[in-house]
């Protein structure tokens, strides 16, 4: 089953994330900063990234940019997320490299779709 | 003249007099020139009558002497016939003539007293001539006829000689002080003339310079006033009046001066108040979201939960925790969002959206929505939709707004998108069929919590600021947003937005005017005025303008409206124009863009060495302003009319010329293939399709046999309707077709014109 990187500094959200993604079959890992997802990106290879934007130590917008200019981790989609739905937000999101954008508190079935969508787009090209 | 209005207008304004004494010592100065003028005049009109009489009195003195003359002669005329005829009535009349003479003598010794020596010889001889007289007349008497002749001949006649030449010479002595006279009162004549003529002018000249004066020093400060009190109301606080005035002017001045800093202050803390509620609201919308996601989501997982197990009891409670943590979220972000708005935080991302893609992801949301409460969801949208830009979030959630409002209100009815392109707006249209508002409803729709009655709120859920919201997006999109209703019959809303994006209000003042679709002038300048007049010249050319007031506004606006010619000041504060310049010419989508250097400045030297196209020193001349402009919009070189009425080629020539562009006319097909074989490639060609001999489209063909001159862009000029086979075979070869007489030539050439690569480029391409 596919891997998930969930890089949120937020316990709650944290843990409401990995168990419902857990639930449907997903591997999780979890990761609270931007540094330690860059880490986490590098060492465990997962197939998915799900990035909160306002992280602690390294942010989002600009882990999202390393994990892009990394060869070794820039063909693993990322999915940016941000806490409201501001105007710019989704094209400063996909500026820093991100492949796609979702808002919290996350509508699930929406998330999974898109979840989706990216692993297929992968799955395909490789 | 304007050295002079300073010299003077200066001082005037610095006097520390009030207005009304300035006013009224203006008033007194011209009064006692005009005093003056009088005086003149009187002292020289009592100068014309002291002559007159003196002319009087020198013909009275003439007329005496003559009369004297005359009495001489008469004498020696009756003494003459006393001695022909002797009888005592005319040695009586001789006697009485004598009487005469005395008589005229003292009259004469009235009439010219001034001439005493001469009169005292007069009185002399006459009384020598008197005592001869009497003896002659004595001896006739006595009968000694032959001494009084003697007498006579001998005595009287040189005696009366003598008596003529004097009056003779007293006649010409006062002829000639009347000569004298005459000559002297000519010269008076002309010297009052001219002090007269020297009085009026300089009271009329200085009469124009103290009102000139006093006018601009009062004009002046007033404009000031006004410039600075159009600042204000602009919000700038920064700025003082300076006005030299100490009169009432100076006191409104300074007055204006204390009010700007006083409203500055004010607003500063007003300022600053905004930032910390807009602040406070942002941190604690985030506080607050922080939890309400942890309800959401704890309930979301629970719910899914105890579907999982089957525990069926607990369904309806966990949703209505999760829904109430919806709207308490919803109602956090339309707060946040309104409270940007208030403070003009809410910024605008215009970019090119896809409506059609766009209507398509509102649907996909909208659509559960809208059949909950058993409504069909109608999305009438043309196929062919094309992109505009605007700011898609925006868009999109007043969409949103919109479509879940409508699905609210209504129940098993219709709910209904419509998008509908008219000329250069687009309109989107939500209707329903729902419960419809009242009109007095209608007036509080758009205002924040306001629903149409308090209990809707607690009946459809919402938070009332969603219209409010759209209203404001719509706005800043350069849109507006409408509504039609009544109750019972559902509603209709209208989203109107213009074809392009239009900037953020903060840059209302920077959105082009002028003629729809004519080039494009950016004019960035920090100076108003400056602005002003470079603007008003080109848009007396037929441009449209848009207005930087800043370096960095200027490169922000570039890239948003790619302007077609930006001219450039270079002293500005912060960014300057050399930095503005570099600016443009380092980025690769601005740096085509010709910049016209137009500065106070000298150095051409810079500006040619970091690209700039052009080099003017203010004061710009508007004719070069104009024309500079113009090659580099148009560029220049040669256009080929082709067509067979020579009316239609001079009015081509005509506006071609206008625009900088020399025509070349060829009267059919081949005379164009021949001017083609002969001269240098034309940078486009003119052309008509019905003509004799080859006509437009048999010349069209040959010209697509030649490698260079297929690449010529043609615009078609015709005068008849163009059949379906034709119209494809003009596709992909020209740029253009315009009816003749129909369309406005010169803006379809200056449209082509414009779209041209510039000359430069077209000699390159052909060479």
């Amino acid at each position: 089953m596919a891997k998930i990187l969930i890089v949120e500094d937020n316990e709650m959200n944290r843990d409401m994330l990995s168990r419902r993604l857990a639930r449907r079959g997903y591997e999780i890992v979890l990761a609270v900063d931007g540094g330690e997802g860059i880490a986490a990106a590098t060492a465990e290879s997962p197939d998915l990234i799900l990035m909160d934007m306002s992280l602690p130590v390294i942010d989002g917008w600009e882990a999202a940019r390393r994990l892009k200019a990394e060869p070794l981790t820039r063909a693993i989609p990322v999915i940016g997320l941000t806490a409201h739905a501001m105007a710019g937000d989704r094209e400063k999101v996909l500026e820093a490299g991100c492949d796609d954008y979702d808002t919290k508190p996350v509508e699930l079935p929406r998330l999974l779709q898109k979840i989706e969508t990216l692993l297929g787009r992968t799955g395909e090209r490789s | 003249m304007i050295r002079l209005n300073n010299l003077l207008v200066g001082p005037v304004a610095r006097l520390p007099w009030r207005v009304q004494t300035k006013l009224l010592a203006a008033f007194l100065a011209i009064v006692a020139l005009l005093i003056a003028l009088g005086a003149v005049g009187l002292y020289t009109l009592s100068g014309v009558n002291r002559r007159t009489e003196e002319l009087i009195s020198s013909e009275r003195k003439i007329a005496a002497y003559r009369q004297v003359q005359h009495d001489t002669t008469s004498q020696l005329y009756s003494i003459s016939a006393a001695l022909l005829v002797s009888d005592e009535r005319t040695l009586d009349s001789a006697l009485r003539q004598l009487n005469q003479f005395g008589y005229d003598l003292e009259r004469l010794q009235f009439v010219a007293k001034d001439e005493i020596k001469l009169l005292g010889k007069v009185r002399q001889e006459y009384d020598r001539f008197i005592a001869v007289v009497t003896r002659v007349v004595e001896l006739i008497r006595g009968g000694h006829a032959e001494e009084a002749r003697d007498a006579q001949l001998k005595e009287a006649r040189p005696l009366a000689n003598r008596l003529e030449r004097l009056t003779n010479e007293l006649v010409n002595k006062a002829e000639a002080d009347v000569v004298a006279d005459i000559e002297a009162s000519g010269e008076a004549y002309r010297t009052s003339q001219m002090i007269v003529i020297a009085f009026v002018v300089g009271a009329i000249g200085l009469a124009l310079i103290l009102g000139r004066t006093i006018s601009w020093s009062l004009i002046g400060p007033i404009r000031e006033i006004d410039t600075r009190l159009n600042e204000i109301a602009a919000g700038d606080f920064t700025q003082r009046v300076n006005v030299g005035n100490r009169d009432e002017l100076g006191a409104l001045a300074a007055n204006v001066n204390r009010t700007s800093e006083q409203l500055g202050d004010l607003y500063h803390q007003l300022e600053l108040v905004s930032e910390h509620k807009s602040a406070f609201l942002a941190s604690m919308s985030h506080e607050l979201r922080t939890p309400l996601n942890a309800i959401i989501g704890y309930s979301e997982m629970l719910y899914e939960t105890a579907q999982d197990e089957g525990q069926e009891e607990f369904l309806a409670d966990l949703a209505k925790i999760r829904d109430a943590g919806r709207h308490l979220l919803g109602l956090i972000n339309d707060i946040l969002d309104l409270s940007k708005i208030e403070a003009g935080k809410m910024e605008l991302y215009l970019e090119e959206v896809d409506l059609a893609g766009l209507v398509d992801e509102v649907r996909a949301i909208v659509e559960p929505l809208v059949a909950a409460n058993g409504n069909r969801l109608d999305i009438v949208c043309p196929t062919a939709l094309g992109r505009l830009r605007t700011d898609r979030t925006k868009l999109k959630q007043s969409l949103l707004n919109l479509l879940s409002n409508a699905g609210k209100f209504t129940h098993q009815g219709r709910v209904t998108l419509e998008v509908r392109p008219a000329g250069n707006e687009i309109s989107l249209i939500v209707s329903d069929t729902g419960i419809g508002m009242t009109e007095e409803q209608q007036s509080r729709l758009f205002q924040a919590f306001s629903q149409a009655d308090s209990s809707t709120t607690r009946r459809y859920g919402g938070t009332g600021l969603g219209l409010a919201i759209t209203k404001h997006f719509c706005e800043m999109l350069g849109g507006s947003i409408a509504v039609e209703s009544s109750p019972g019959r559902g509603s209709s809303f209208t989203i109107t937005l213009p074809d392009r994006g239009y900037a953020a209000p903060a840059l209302a003042a920077a959105i082009p005017d002028g003629v729809e679709h004519a080039p494009l002038v950016m004019i960035v300048d920090d100076d108003p005025n400056a602005r002003d007049l470079l603007a008003t010249t080109v848009r007396r050319e037929g441009y449209r303008v848009v207005e930087a007031t800043d370096g960095e506004s200027a490169l922000a606006l570039a890239r948003q409206w790619h302007p077609d010619v930006v001219t450039l000041d270079v002293l500005m504060p912060r960014l300057d124009g050399w930095s503005v310049l570099t600016a443009f010419k380092s980025d690769p989508e601005l740096a085509e863009i010709p910049v016209i250097i137009v500065t106070v400045l000298e150095d051409r030297g810079i500006a040619v060495s970091l690209g700039a196209a052009e080099f003017l020193t203010k004061p710009v001349d508007r004719g070069r302003l104009a024309s500079t402009i113009r090659r580099h919009v148009y560029g220049s070189g040669v256009v080929l009319v082709v067509d067979d009425e020579s009316e239609s080629r001079a009015l081509a020539r005509r506006h071609l010329d206008r625009l900088g562009w020399e025509a070349a006319e060829a009267e059919d097909g081949a005379a164009a293939l021949t001017w083609l074989a002969q001269n240098p490639r034309p940078a486009m060609i003119l052309l008509d399709l019905v003509m004799p001999g080859m006509d437009g489209l048999a010349f069209l063909e040959e010209i697509a046999k030649h490698g260079e001159w297929r690449a010529i862009p043609v615009v078609i000029l015709t005068a008849k309707p163009l059949e379906a086979v034709e119209r494809g075979l003009l596709t992909g070869r020209t740029r253009e077709v315009i009816a003749k007489g129909a369309d406005d030539l010169a803006q379809v050439l200056r449209r082509a014109l414009v779209r041209l690569p510039k000359a430069a480029e077209v000699a390159a391409a052909a060479g």
